[in-house]
């Protein structure tokens, strides 16, 4: 075959296929519920507006508060309704929805897989299959006052017992009086201490479970990890003792009312810092090294689509193309939501919006993320939280609080799951 | 009618530590109001500013104008208003001449029928989230104002039946026998004769009927989902997202939702006062 | 005719459109948790199997259970213990001369009047450390000079779930012992008066008494509330720190709605309908409501 010939052939298979593509038949409009209301998710907004007019779809958005989503997609779910067609979901709620079969495939190629992190994809896929298209991701970062920083002559931290040094010269009384007005260091607590938790665990080498669903994270790394968290706030106490019931949200508000120089917390904080008085004075580091490294936990949302949907096809395209290297583009540059394609941070657009070394810190954290898809999501985090805040506020020893936990959530899968 | 006396009642002046009293318990309670209302009207970036600004620097109605125009916070008032006031009347207009009958007729089926009421008032809501969903799904109703209606009703019909029962039970029953043996029929006793009587404990049991269904949560955040239904404590939430709370229009929102209430408030405040006051005594 | 058939049914005409109306809404849910109480359902898992009274024993073995048991007998016990004798105070003081008393009433409402949900992230942000609003208002009025992380110490989280609790639910029984108090004949003090009585004696003596009718309608309806609140201790602590402000209503919700685990969820749901028809009756039982008619 000559050369020209199979470049006519390709060309026009490439049309058909395309032209396939184009031809297939989508549905007049599809029901899509959003964690939250869609004013704080403008990129998200923007992305829903380009698929309408790039495929002819209605998307009729359903905004339903983020406390309460996954409690109200479970009442949607389990009454088994064609209601929902796809929703934006976190990775965690994956094995929850996928275990009773609630969702569908998103059919990704091989290929199509390779652009996003390979963390992301571990944490999308269910027993071999990707469920969920990635959409953004909350990698956890250390967040610092430059300028109070270099009024002390302090380097960034990087690893756990730099960060320990720095974070008690920057614990401080100005005025006196006997109560301390800036602390050195905060991280995310009440419903988000699993996550910290998680971080500092993968940091130290440990894991939550085992291959046959063990929890294991009681293990000498887990023990390490907890002690850390606690030691920061009543050893060393350079970590305000009220994180305990900080959510992300708080903590933000710590670090933004100036009373924390550092913080390990989630991108969504670059664009209040930007937005805020601290824009020029706060920048952005990897998260300090443990003894096994600087993994850090994967949050952030993927697309679910339902597999009680009768818009299937539909549904699976818009999940695609929320996740395509564009969508993820405007995530990072209109919402500050990190990337799960670590390519689009070469993207110069990417490098206009966000100083040069915080494209460079976001894209190396981006590519060492993790998480462990495990079942009854819910149910074992609120146990892991509630172990946790005891051993945070010295009611329990860091062992002894994780060791409780295993056994609740070993006994939970016991007799829920039978195993 | 004249439901305060403003004479001295129980006989006494109050005492200094009555007033110091008082004085404490006001304070308390205006002290988380004065912060919704000062956050309201701060700047969104001057709201988390260390140490505290008890009077806000430059104050600000933006907030205001950004929850109105900027989110359908119309629509959450106006599904707050329908579905609070039609519920309301429906349980007045239905537990009404239920509560008459139950306290004037001792029929068969009466002792029994009322303690189902009150029982019904007992069961915890949160339990019967589920089953209720279904029910509104089966039925179509979700994410209606329909299904808000008959909500608040479960919760509320009980409870006016309950007040005006022991409203009708005070009564002397010489008016009714005087109305009969002038000839009244049954529905005219009860329209003509009782009725005006008790228009204050109406009143009252609507006024407390109407703020539980205005600040009802659990259940209308199950059974809505967009603008179309969603009540004005459902809006609030809005403003809280998983990243930030976006405080001074959250209060801005919030002293927003509470005002109709508070305006029903004030308006009713005499006859909850008097109305409740012959509900609640047998004399 | 039709008018005699109306006339002789009165009392059930004017039953019946209440009843219908009630027993087509609660039936068929009340049916259903007592019925789903006697399997084993999970949501997650898709699985629904007879098992009985298996989920009744289950739960003395529960220790979550009894534990959160506990902390809804203190929450309640509290919660409506305190604003029962606030209520009392304040409603005494209102219904005596006092220089702007209508206003004070209103000024006395407006708790009330604010969506639960927003009283508890309000007192949630305000009981904060550090950049709590009241941690500032103690610091800058000297009372103390470190700020204090309410919400990390179970007995405080537990001291502000309540203390927001009877801040919101003061109101409503301050209005009913105030309705209670008004409809007290002036003749009975006049006369009392008259004997020397001391004001305490006076309130001992003749206005407790008196509204012993009221104090029930505000105890068993407070006790109504108290027992199912959710808004203010989900958006207060989330049930945290630790398990130390979770609830029996917690429980129940994050059961059956959260993990779906409805059988069980169920099995509570119908415990502590026990436990609140015991606790109105025992009210009934020991303030006999109607007795101030004698």
């Amino acid at each position: 075959m000559r050369k020209s010939t199979i470049i006519i052939l390709a060309v026009s298979l490439l049309v058909l296929f395309s032209g396939a593509a184009v031809a297939q038949d989508y549905a007049d409009e599809i029901t899509v519920y959003n964690s939250g209301d869609l004013e704080h998710d403008p990129a998200t907004a923007y992305d829903i507006k380009r698929f309408e007019e790039e495929y002819g779809v209605k998307v009729n958005v359903v905004e339903v508060p983020w406390q309460y989503q996954i409690d109200k997609l479970t009442t949607v779910f389990s009454s088994k309704s064609d209601k929902v067609d796809a929703f934006v979901g976190s990775y965690f709620m994956l094995n929850n929805f996928a275990m009773p079969g609630w969702l569908e495939p998103i059919g990704f190629t091989e290929k199509g897989k390779e652009k996003f992190s390979p963390g992301v994809i571990k944490a999308s896929t269910y027993q071999g299959t990707t469920y969920g298209a990635p959409l953004m991701l909350k990698d956890t970062e250390l967040y610092y006052r430059k300028d109070l920083l270099e009024a002390e002559g302090l380097e960034v931290p990087k690893t756990w017992d730099e960060l320990v040094n720095v974070a008690k010269k920057l614990t401080k009384d100005k005025d006196g009086d006997g109560n301390i007005d800036q602390y050195g260091f905060a991280y995310l607590g009440a419903d988000k201490l699993g996550f910290t938790f998680r971080t500092f665990l993968y940091q130290s080498g440990g894991e939550m479970f085992d291959e046959n669903l063990n929890p294991v994270f009681n293990s000498s790394a887990g023990v390490k990890a907890l002690t850390f968290m606690s030691d920061l706030i009543n050893k060393h106490q350079v970590t305000p003792k009220g994180i305990i019931s900080m959510g992300e949200g708080n903590v933000g508000d710590l670090f933004i009312s100036g009373k924390v120089a550092m913080v390990e917390s989630v991108p969504p904080l670059h664009e209040r810092i930007m937005n805020s008085d601290l824009s020029g004075k706060a920048s952005l580091a990897l998260a300090p090294e443990g003894s096994a490294g600087n993994t850090t936990y994967l949050d952030g949302n993927v697309i679910y689509v339902s597999s009680f949907s009768k818009k299937k096809e539909t549904a699976k395209a818009f999940a695609k193309f929320m996740s395509s290297y564009e969508s993820s583009l405007h995530e990072l540059v209109r919402e500050g939501n990190n990337s799960p394609n670590p390519s689009v941070f070469n993207d110069p657009r990417v490098k206009e919006k966000f100083p040069e070394k915080w494209v460079n810190v976001m894209q190396e954290s981006v590519s060492d993320v993790k998480a462990e898809p495990y079942p009854l999501y819910l149910q074992v985090e609120q146990t892991l939280r509630q172990e946790i805040q005891k051993a945070l506020n010295g009611s329990k020893a860091p062992q002894k609080a994780l060791d409780d936990a295993a056994a609740q959530i070993k006994e939970l899968y016991t007799n829920v799951l039978g195993i | 009618m004249k439901f305060f006396k403003n004479k001295l009642n129980s006989g006494d002046n109050i005492s200094l530590w009555q007033y110091l009293f008082l004085g404490a318990y006001i304070l308390f309670s205006l002290f988380p109001i004065y912060w919704i209302i000062i956050t309201a009207f701060k700047n969104p970036s001057a709201v988390l500013e260390l140490p505290v600004n008890w009077i806000p620097e430059n104050p600000t109605i933006d907030n205001f104008i950004y929850v109105f125009r900027e989110r359908p916070y119309l629509s959450y008032t106006i599904n707050s208003v329908v579905a609070a006031l039609s519920s309301t009347l429906l349980c007045v207009v239905l537990g009404t001449p239920a509560a008459y009958s139950f306290s004037r007729y001792d029929f068969k089926g009466n002792k029994v029928m009322f303690f189902s009421v009150l029982v019904s008032r007992m069961i915890p809501p949160i339990a019967l989230i589920v089953p209720f969903y279904s029910m509104m799904q089966n039925l179509g109703l979700i994410d209606t104002k329909i299904a808000l209606i008959i909500t608040y009703s479960f919760f509320n019909l009980p409870f006016v039946i309950w007040v005006m029962k022991s409203y009708f039970d005070e009564i002397p029953t010489g008016l009714d026998e005087a109305a009969r043996i002038d000839g009244a029929s049954k529905w005219q006793i009860f329209k003509d004769v009782i009725l005006p009587v008790t228009l204050p404990g109406i009143a009252a049991s609507a006024m407390l009927a109407f703020i539980f269904s205005w600040n009802e949560f659990v259940f209308t955040l199950v059974l809505t989902l967009t603008p179309a239904a969603k009540t004005l404590p459902i809006g609030l939430m809005d403003f809280i997202a998983d990243d930030f709370i976006d405080w001074a229009r959250l209060m801005a929102g919030g002293a927003l939702a509470a005002t109709p209430a508070i305006i029903f408030g004030l308006f009713f405040q005499k006859y909850i006062v008097g109305g409740l006051t012959k509900g609640a005594i047998k004399e | 005719m039709l008018k005699k058939i109306f006339d002789k049914y009165f009392h059930y005409w004017m039953v019946f459109p209440a009843i219908l109306l009630l027993a087509f809404v609660v039936i068929y849910p009340t049916f259903n948790l007592f019925y789903t109480s006697l399997f084993f359902k999970n949501g997650q898992l898709g699985v629904t199997r007879f098992v009985g009274l298996q989920n009744y024993k289950k739960l003395f073995f529960d220790a979550n259970f009894w534990q959160y048991l506990g902390h809804t007998f203190v929450y309640v016990g509290s919660a409506v213990t305190i604003s029962l004798i606030l209520g009392l105070i304040i409603s005494n003081i209102l219904n005596k001369s006092i220089k702007g008393r209508s206003a004070l009433r209103t000024i006395m409402l407006l708790p009330w009047m604010i969506p639960l949900v927003l009283t508890g992230i309000t007192w949630r942000w305000i009981l904060q450390d550090i950049y709590g609003a009241f941690n500032a208002l103690l610091m800058q009025l000297g009372i103390i000079n470190q700020s204090i992380a309410w919400l990390t110490d179970g007995t405080t989280a537990m001291i502000g779930v309540i203390t927001a609790d009877f801040w919101a639910n003061t109101p409503f029984v301050t209005i009913i012992l105030l309705a209670g108090m008004q409809s007290i004949p002036d003749q009975l003090y006049e006369a009392a008066d008259v004997d020397g009585a001391t004001g305490w004696q006076k309130f001992y003596n003749i206005t407790l008494p008196l509204i012993k009718p009221s104090i029930f309608v505000a105890l068993v309806m407070r006790t109504l509330f108290a027992i199912r609140a959710l808004d203010i201790v989900y958006a207060l602590t989330g049930g945290g720190p630790g398990e130390s402000t979770e609830v029996l209503a917690s429980y129940i919700y994050n059961l059956g709605r959260r993990w779906l685990r409805m059988g069980y969820g169920s099995t509570i749901g119908v415990i502590l309908l026990l436990i609140t028809i015991a606790l109105v009756f025992s009210f009934m039982f020991i303030l006999k409501p109607g007795s101030a008619r004698e």
